[in-house]
């Protein structure tokens, strides 16, 4: 045990040691459209607060939250599968930081060194998911139904785009919006802004791809089933799209085409989603999971317990309401499909019991039940086994928000974030911050927190 | 080691029954169940000796940490063991019955261990339960072929724990309560006369005909193939005795009589809490963040009315306050039970205005400006809602509304750097964003505004009031303007021109010009000419459009509003509150929402709203903690509304809520019961007709809560019980004076039914039929059933008719059209039932009885539906008066709940919210959102107004909010 323990550490060191500690912007939500929450960067180790934005508002949600329980299934404390801008998280381009407001409608440019206000820019309706910053440009979506392009240095605006098919305005949750509110945020890639518009499919959802220079649409396709809400995700060849309580839709990023909905079992959307290539994985259902589809497939590979997760080399991080976990991902999802397959076989073996036991031979009976009694051993024995992919446990309660940054995972908490040794689960760093520690980001030195009250704390080292 | 367990569970289940029982000086139970974590998963009840599993009905709560019990509700809740007692091979020479339960509520018959029949001459088996108050033991041997209740000597307490066993040596039968022989007989002898056929329910009395839930808790229950003696009876008694689950208090409320409470936000930042006495007296309320911290507020004086406004300054906005009401009697206390109230529902406030100086110059105008706009805001007469406000300039008047107001300003400038200078300054106000946006918007005669149409309450021009100027056509205004009230006030302020040469001035003529492109008929207008010239319009109900007061649409249940305007192609109006959080879990078929001219009320589960139903901005909500309805397939709603009024049964009242405030303005009480003796009475069905408010008196405890995640679906005992009133009264509800009762028999609460000037139900008049424990006609309605037209203003008896409606098992509905009052019913095979009576005389016009089409998700509970002289049931289309079959619905579809109608379209759940033209039968759906398991849908006031009701859904439908459709044909710009 101790040899293995040994070489598992030996395994994490490799895997965090192979990124340099260079200075990274984090230019867009969750620092890059796969949606990782990893950067190279590590900060330093001396992280203390040099200031605080304070909202006079708090954070107004475009949706309450859910139910408080699932009567039928008895299924308490369900998880919000809409959840997605209940702070105001950051993005970081040099020495600039930016965030939209959805209670103000403006997007805002601070320096990242003092915290204060460069510009800001009103759009006509609530600001919901953060700016993507790209070649000097900031791109944003609001709920007045317009993707804005401005300048990130003055605010400038340089051009805007409605993808909607007109401006078509309405009362949505207290407020005069686009009946085709921009609730995707913007990904940029390769000179292209992709994003979605819409919300009630039977008005028609948008998704377009706009040309990042020029403001002008290059294509647009549309859903009449599916809202589009949540961090829109990219790879090379897809766009992914969360769509609220439902599952994520993927299209071909070349043309929007339309290729499938990730399949599932009842209550497993969401509108957290990260990309690992294009394994997706996205949570948090109805309890708290992440359900992990295979490459390019629609159907779910696995699941986990948790709200967040971090994909780094082999590992996982994994973030639920009491704990962090360290996971050996790769050998985890190897046997989790062997065990799959051995319960598939033992089910089978125990539904023609329970059919036809009064038609099956003694003789058959007997070998049906060794056969039960051996597949259940070997999943007794898989399950053992994945039980140790888990590398380390931390007992915690920074259920918010989770990133990696150089070797360090920052975990957000009520009133509190923490830093947290990924070789080892230990606990490196802690600080106080003011309310629900939901969005985190960390650039060039620094590390931001959003809180539900729609604070944003920045700290940084002690030589910086 | 879960799949070894389940290996092993199989391989128990699949093992021949084993009868060894008892071994020498021990006896073994051969069958017994224990509540506790590691045996009861919520649903299936493990044995914890032999190898029967009970099944529970319902959904009931475990009390308790380390010995554990369920709570039994009384109506809907049991374990059945098994279907076919036969099979279970139960000892039949000698027995033990055992079980630990506290039996809250005596009655006739009562349940524990029950696997007997007693029907008339067929009695067998053997029950551990009680009768009354007291505690038995039945048994029928081969001998006798009759049963023997033995029953104890003195009376159980329903506030305490008892042991009771039951012994039988095939000589004697013995009853042990607490360790203590009770009751003894010799009467039977031999083997046990054992059922062939039926049930072996725990916490039930059951057999053929009758079911019986018990009202209290349930610990352990076991059978023994042997006879325990009577000091294994005490040693188990004393060894269990101190370490059971306290016994929870009784709910005190109806022995306190404290009508209410209601709790509302009165500001951000304030909350008022009020109920009522049935007598003046001093009363008390604790209030707190936690149950040590409660702080007592005394109202000393002897009132019936009670009140408190308390400070929560500061709290958490997700906090849960807790509060309960304290009555002095008897030189002691009397307390409520502990109330929750929850700080997330402040959907009906607005944040406080923040302490920051004006943007504004204080000049010579500042003055006349706060003057206009207060103007405004009072011929408005909303306190909540939005203001429009076209042509704003940098923001002046919209900040003075917002100021003065609680409402949302939407204002839009055509100058994109006056509505820059705007924003910055509303911004630096504090105001932007929470009170106050500026839009960019061209304006001109020729303009369309970008809006949906009826959001404003209140449309105001600075442009107008400046400079004369008209900011879009009187057609654009009227178009955003809300029907039933919404006011426009434009026009140039004399001040504005005084002393400013050039200026121009808009004339009464050039105004009453410009409102000729607009049909200003339906509302009513003003010209104010004192300090300006004004036009002040107040715009009436929307032509065309149709009201939903009553659950099923109006009195007559016809669940067609009548609404002419909303057709199958449509578009969003608005969305929002309430979501999915206060509202009931989405299968308990919930109480449907109601509108009334303009208004929107939406019960959540103990949380009431009043919304503007053509904006959705939440005007008040109160929370009700007493108010609660489920299962309307066999009960009717508990509230109705007037123009002016929301009417809501709670206990044995009924409270008039200002439609515009939420707050309660009158209370009605449910008039004295005929015989009632000690059983007290709630108030059951509710409605509205004119100046007539209409109620009746349901058994305490009739109605049900849904509170235990029930579907309420299938055949169950406990669910399909149709709430019944005793009797039937109206009262004038604008002078509170009781008009007339009708006590006849007993009524089927669904069915009451009012068209025009007759009120009709179904009521059986054989007092011995009624159900006065339960307050519910279990499985078919009797045989001797009446159909019964009422004389509305009254109370009269028009006429009674004997019908025949005893195969309505699932549930019985009565609905009124022009010329046919129709009542429908599905039997136990689920063949779906209508008879139909001429409405004037009784007199049988046709019936028709087939299977029922839709086999899944409740198509047997289908409620029929009257648009003119179509009824439209079990997807068949009948003509109202004959019967005939005009059309029959091949398609089906998905979802669980209930048709409603406008003139032209029927909507119900299909997979999303779904609707057919009622013409062509062609279908559509709203996709991502989904309705409840009842009728959530209301086609009225031009509008189709789906309140969120599919809370708790684990499905992936992806939005879960309140929202309301427009016809595609009003949106037209």
């Amino acid at each position: 045990m101790h040899k293995r323990f040994m070489l598992m550490q030996l395994i994490l060191l490799c895997a965090l040691c192979s990124r340099a500690a260079m200075a990274e912007d984090w230019p867009t939500y969750n620092h890059d459209v796969a949606r990782s929450g990893v950067t190279n960067e590590t900060l330093p180790a001396d992280l203390h607060e040099v200031w605080v934005y304070r909202s006079p508002h708090p954070p107004r949600v475009a949706w309450p939250g859910p139910a408080k329980w699932d009567g039928w299934n008895k299924v308490y404390d369900l998880k919000d599968r809409t959840n997605f801008d209940a702070a105001f998280p950051v993005v970081v381009a040099g020495d600039r930081a930016y965030f939209g407001s959805n209670v103000d409608d403006k997007v805002y440019c601070l320096d990242a060194a003092t915290g204060e206000q460069r510009w800001a820019f009103y759009t006509e309706g609530p600001v919901r998911l953060a700016p993507t910053v790209v070649d000097g440009r900031v791109y944003v979506g609001s709920d007045d139904g317009h993707v804005y392009c401005l300048d990130a240095v003055s605010g400038e605006l340089i051009w805007k785009h409605r993808p909607g098919p007109e401006d078509r305005r309405l009362i949505g949750n207290g407020r005069m919006i686009s009946a085709w509110p921009v609730r995707t945020g913007v990904v940029v890639m390769d000179g292209v802004a992709y994003c979605c518009a819409g919300v009630f499919p039977s008005e028609s959802v948008y998704l377009c791809a706009i040309d990042a220079a020029t403001g002008r649409q290059l294509w647009r396709t549309s859903m009449t089933d599916l809202p589009a809400q949540g961090y829109m995700l990219a790879s090379a060849t897809r766009l992914y799209v969360t769509t609220g309580r439902d599952r994520p839709v993927v299209f071909r990023r070349e043309n929007g085409e339309r290729i499938f909905q990730m399949t599932g079992g009842r209550g497993d959307g969401g509108t957290y989603a990260l990309l690992t290539g294009d394994t997706l994985i996205y949570g948090p259902g109805k309890t708290g999971e992440m359900f992990v589809t295979g490459e390019q497939q629609r159907d779910q590979l696995a699941s986990f317990q948790g709200n967040h997760m971090i994909v780094a080399g082999p590992m996982s991080y994994l973030q639920t309401d009491t704990k962090l976990t360290a996971l050996d991902r790769a050998t985890y999802l190897d046997l989790h499909t062997q065990r799959r397959v051995a319960t598939t076989q033992m089910n089978q073996i125990a539904e023609r019991i329970r059919k036809q036991q009064a038609t099956i031979d003694a003789e058959e009976l007997r070998e049906l039940r060794a056969r039960m009694m051996a597949l259940s051993a070997r999943i007794d024995a898989l399950s053992q086994r994945m039980n140790e992919c888990y590398k380390w446990e931390l007992p915690t309660t920074h259920n918010h928000a989770l990133i990696l940054a150089g070797n360090t995972l920052y975990a957000g908490g009520q009133n509190s974030v923490i830093g947290v040794d990924a070789v080892t689960g230990k606990e490196v760093w802690q600080a106080d911050v003011d309310g629900a520690a939901l969005s985190l980001s960390a650039a060039n030195g620094r590390l931001y927190v959003s809180t539900d009250r729609g604070t944003i704390h920045c700290f940084t080292g002690q030589s910086q | 080691m879960f799949f070894r367990n389940l290996i092993l569970l199989v391989l128990m289940l699949a093992m021949p029954a084993h009868v060894a029982a008892q071994t020498s000086g021990t006896l073994k139970p051969v069958a017994g169940w224990t509540i506790g974590e590691s045996h009861f998963d919520g649903k299936r009840l493990m044995p914890a000796h032999g190898r029967w599993v009970g099944v529970l009905r319902g959904n009931a709560r475990v009390v308790g940490t380390q010995v554990q019990a369920i709570v039994m509700d009384g109506r809907s809740h049991s374990f059945q063991v098994s279907d076919n007692i036969a099979a279970m091979d139960l000892p039949r020479q000698t027995l033990t019955l055992e079980a630990w339960v506290v039996v809250r509520r005596p009655q006739p018959w009562g349940g524990i261990i029950s696997a007997l029949r007693d029907n008339g001459d067929d009695e067998r088996g053997y029950l551990l339960g009680f009768r009354n108050d007291r505690f038995c033991f039945a048994l029928a041997s081969e001998a006798t072929g009759k049963l023997t209740y033995l029953e104890a000597d003195r009376p159980f307490d329903t506030a305490k724990w008892h042991h009771v066993v039951g012994t039988y040596d095939g000589t004697t039968m013995r009853l042990y309560v607490d360790g203590r022989l009770a009751a003894t007989s010799t009467q039977q002898s031999g083997d046990v006369l054992m059922l062939p056929t039926g049930w072996f329910e725990l916490g039930a009395y059951r057999d053929d005909d009758e079911f019986f839930p018990m009202q209290g808790l349930l610990h352990e229950a076991l059978v023994y193939d042997g006879v325990m003696s009577e000091t294994q009876v005490k040693r188990r008694y004393a060894a269990k005795l101190d370490r059971l689950p306290a016994v929870e208090t009784l709910d005190e409320v109806s022995r306190l009589r404290v009508h209410g409470p209601f709790a509302q936000f009165v500001s951000a930042d304030q909350v008022r809490i009020s109920w009522e006495t049935s007598e003046p007296t001093p009363s008390v309320l604790e209030f707190g963040p936690a149950m040590d911290q409660m702080r007592r507020y005394v109202d000393a004086q002897p009132k019936v009315s009670h009140s408190f406004v308390l400070n929560i300054g500061g709290v958490n906005e997700k906090a849960v306050l807790h509060y309960r009401i304290i009555q002095p009697r008897n030189g002691g206390e009397v307390k409520t039970r502990i109330y929750d109230f929850e700080c997330e529902f402040n959907d009906a406030v607005v944040p406080p205005l923040p302490e920051r100086p004006s943007p504004y110059p204080e000049d010579d105008r500042s003055a006349m400006y706060r003057a206009i706009a207060r103007q405004m805001i009072d011929a408005a007469n909303f306190r909540r809602g939005y203001c429009l406000v076209l042509g704003a300039e940098e923001g002046r008047l919209a900040y003075e509304l917002a100021r003065l107001s609680d409402m949302q300003i939407v204002a839009v400038e055509s100058d994109p750097a006056r509505a820059q200078t705007a924003r910055r300054k509303l911004d630096e106000a504090g105001l932007y964003g929470t009170r106050v946006s500026v839009l960019h918007v061209p304006l001109g005669m020729e303009a369309k505004l970008p809006f949906a149409p009826y959001f404003a309450n209140l449309v105001v021009s600075e442009s107008m009031l400046l400079r004369g100027e008209l900011p879009c056509s009187s057609e654009e205004v009227y178009r955003v303007l809300r029907p039933y009230g919404g006011v426009a006030y434009l026009g140039q302020a004399a001040w504005a021109t005084s002393g400013a040469s050039g200026t121009p001035r808009l004339t009464a003529g050039a105004l009453a010009q410009w409102l000729h492109d607009a049909d200003v008929s339906q509302g009513e207008s003003r010209w104010l000419e004192e300090g300006g010239v004004f036009w002040l319009h107040r715009r009436g109900a929307l032509p065309g459009g149709g009201d939903w007061s009553h659950q099923y649409a109006s009195a007559d249940n016809s669940a067609a509003g009548g609404d002419d305007l909303v057709d199958d192609d449509l578009r969003v109006l608005w969305w929002g509150r309430p979501g999915p959080r206060p509202m009931p879990d989405r299968g308990a078929r919930n109480p449907a929402p109601l509108f009334t001219h303009g208004n929107l009320f939406v019960q959540g589960n103990r949380i009431l709203f009043g919304l503007d139903g053509y904006n959705g901005t939440v005007r008040w909500s109160v929370q009700v903690p007493e108010f609660r309805r489920a299962n309307l397939i066999r009960d009717c709603s508990n509230m109705a509304a007037a123009p002016d009024h929301l009417y809501i049964a709670g206990g044995s009242r009924a409270f008039a809520l200002e439609a515009q405030t939420g707050i309660c303005s009158r209370s009605f009480e449910v008039p004295p019961v005929r015989g009632a003796g000690q059983l007290e009475y709630d108030w059951g069905y509710i409605g509205v007709v004119g100046d007539l408010l209409l109620g009746s008196s349901t058994v305490r405890g009739g109605a049900y809560l849904g509170d235990e995640g029930e579907w309420y679906n299938d055949d169950t005992p406990g669910e399909i019980g149709k709430v019944v009133s005793e009797s039937l009264f109206a009262y004038d509800r604008k002078m509170g004076k009781l008009l007339w009762t009708h006590d006849a028999g007993v009524v089927v609460n669904a069915t009451i039914t009012v068209r025009r000037d007759t009120v009709y139900f179904l009521e059986t008049r054989d007092p011995a039929l009624k159900p006065r424990i339960t307050g519910r006609f279990e499985g078919n309605l009797p045989q001797a059933m009446h159909l019964v037209a009422l004389d509305l203003a009254t109370g009269q008896e028009k006429w009674a008719r004997s019908v025949d409606v005893s195969m309505f098992r699932y549930m019985a509905y009565l609905v009124a059209g022009e010329g046919a009052i129709v009542a429908a019913g599905s039997d136990a095979r689920r063949v779906y039932h209508l008879q139909a009576y001429n409405d004037t005389t009784g007199e049988p016009l046709w019936q028709y009885s087939t299977d029922t089409r839709k086999k899944h998700h409740s198509g047997w509970l289908d409620h029929p539906v009257v648009v003119d002289q179509r009824l439209f049931a079990n997807r068949h289309t009948f003509e109202l008066c004959t019967g005939e079959v005009l059309h029959i619905n091949e398609w089906d579809f998905h979802g669980c709940g209930i048709m409603s109608a406008s003139n032209q379209t029927m909507f119900q759940r299909m997979s999303f919210h779904g609707m057919w033209d009622l013409d062509t039968g062609k279908r559509k759906e709203l996709a991502g959102v989904r309705t409840g398991c009842w009728l959530g849908l209301i086609p009225a006031g031009g509008m189709l107004l789906a309140p969120e009701s599919s809370a708790g859904c684990s499905c992936t439908h992806a939005i879960q909010t309140t929202v309301s459709f427009i016809p595609r044909k009003s949106d037209r710009r």
